[in-house]
């Protein structure tokens, strides 16, 4: 989908056109879709994010005015659904060990590399063992190719704070994938 | 380890992540709507269905039951038996149970209601937008623009005839005339229309 396209699809959703909603599900699912499997460092649970993330560009459609691009207020949705499920997977995990149950946790996604590759595995586990702000940080620079400024502004922290959180988490993936220093 | 190897790692973990299985998921994503639009309005009704419920079965059961005081008018001072509630919580229940069913009946109604009401909201946000589209210089009023900026020129090109070529040329008042009445009639309610219009009263035309 080329910029005029896109611009034009931005007013019709804004619009609250009918058939936008489904053009803008087909257009961004796989994107949205690879970002929460980012964000949730690559878990099975992404695709119950995914289908909330839409539910609420559904359902706060009449909120989006069609300024920021369509692309930029999925993700804001993405990292806030993310947060939640982040929150609520911490509620659970706290209820669980009060009443004495095994912990529940990610579920692992069914990856089709996962027997053969360990390399992969252990990047992914390190990713999932950092925290969720920092690991916001690490995805959206690393993996989704997003500037720092434009960072700053997505998750509203300042440029100090972003870099302490890059700092951090840089750090944690370092030191957990020292071994992996050389192909 | 440098940040070079580190996207590189993380490219590597990246590379293959497991498909999306969300097939049809704009028709998921608007029933999940749906069933919230209908929660969010029959569940506080529920609610006072099932208060209604507790406040009528607990209220009959702990009133002293009027009809044994009816039958007995003569002795007022006598200890009262309550009869067992049994018999009448019955009958209240199936009265409330048919209150609920009423009360559901309402709730889908506001449920209507409030689709209809979201759907009315964005049909008035979308007329504000047109409105406030239709307020801004339009096509319409550029032509207007233009057609009274062509009927100064003619009302120019008049007054130039007058001013120069009426005295040598016969024909020129006569042209003069010709382009008031174009510029009168091409854009009628423009200011240029109504100095043509006065241009022609002047020369008695």
């Amino acid at each position: 989908m080329d910029e005029a396209e896109d611009t034009l699809l931005r007013f019709r959703f804004a619009r609250r056109e009918p058939q936008a909603f489904d053009e803008v599900v087909a257009t961004y699912q796989s994107r949205v879709t690879r970002l929460a499997q980012r964000l949730l460092a690559w878990s099975a649970d992404a695709d119950d994010v995914v289908q909330d993330v839409f539910l609420a560009a559904f359902t706060k459609a009449g909120s989006f005015r069609g300024e920021a691009s369509l692309w930029t207020w999925l993700t804001a949705l993405t990292l806030n659904r993310c947060r939640r499920f982040h929150r609520r997977a911490a509620l659970v995990r706290r209820v669980r060990s009060t009443l004495g149950l095994s912990a529940g946790g990610h579920a692992p996604a069914a990856d089709s590399r996962s027997g053969s590759d360990e390399t992969a595995r252990q990047v992914r586990s390190a990713v999932a063992a950092l925290p969720p702000i920092e690991r916001e940080v690490i995805v959206l620079y690393y993996l989704e190719q997003r500037s720092m400024s434009q960072i700053s502004e997505l998750l509203g922290v300042s440029s100090n704070a972003l870099q302490v959180r890059m700092h951090r988490g840089r750090q944690k993936l370092k030191s957990a994938l020292a071994e992996l220093r050389e192909p | 380890m440098n940040d070079q190897r580190l996207e590189e790692l993380l490219r590597y973990a990246d590379a293959d992540p497991p498909a999306a299985t969300a097939s049809s998921l704009a028709a998921a994503v608007r029933r999940r709507a749906r069933r919230r639009a209908v929660l969010r309005v029959a569940g506080p009704a529920a609610a006072a269905a099932a208060a209604l419920v507790i406040a009528l079965t607990f209220g009959h059961v702990g009133r002293p039951d009027r009809r044994i005081a009816d039958e007995t008018p003569g002795r007022p001072g006598s200890p009262r038996t309550l009869p067992s509630s049994l018999p009448a919580a019955t009958v209240d229940i199936e009265r409330l149970r048919a209150e609920c069913v009423q009360l559901e009946r309402q709730a889908d109604l506001h449920a209507k209601l409030a689709a209809s009401m979201v759907h009315a909201e964005g049909l008035a946000a979308h007329r504000a937008r047109a409105a406030s589209v239709l307020a801004e210089p339009d096509a319409g009023q550029v032509v207007a623009a233009q057609l009274d900026r062509a009927a100064r020129t003619l009302v120019d090109f008049g007054d130039d005839l007058l001013r120069r070529q009426a005295a040598i040329d016969p024909s020129a008042r006569t042209m003069a005339a010709g382009a008031y009445r174009d510029a009168a009639a091409l854009s009628p309610d423009s200011p240029a229309a109504a100095v043509a219009r006065q241009r022609l009263q002047e020369m008695n035309i």
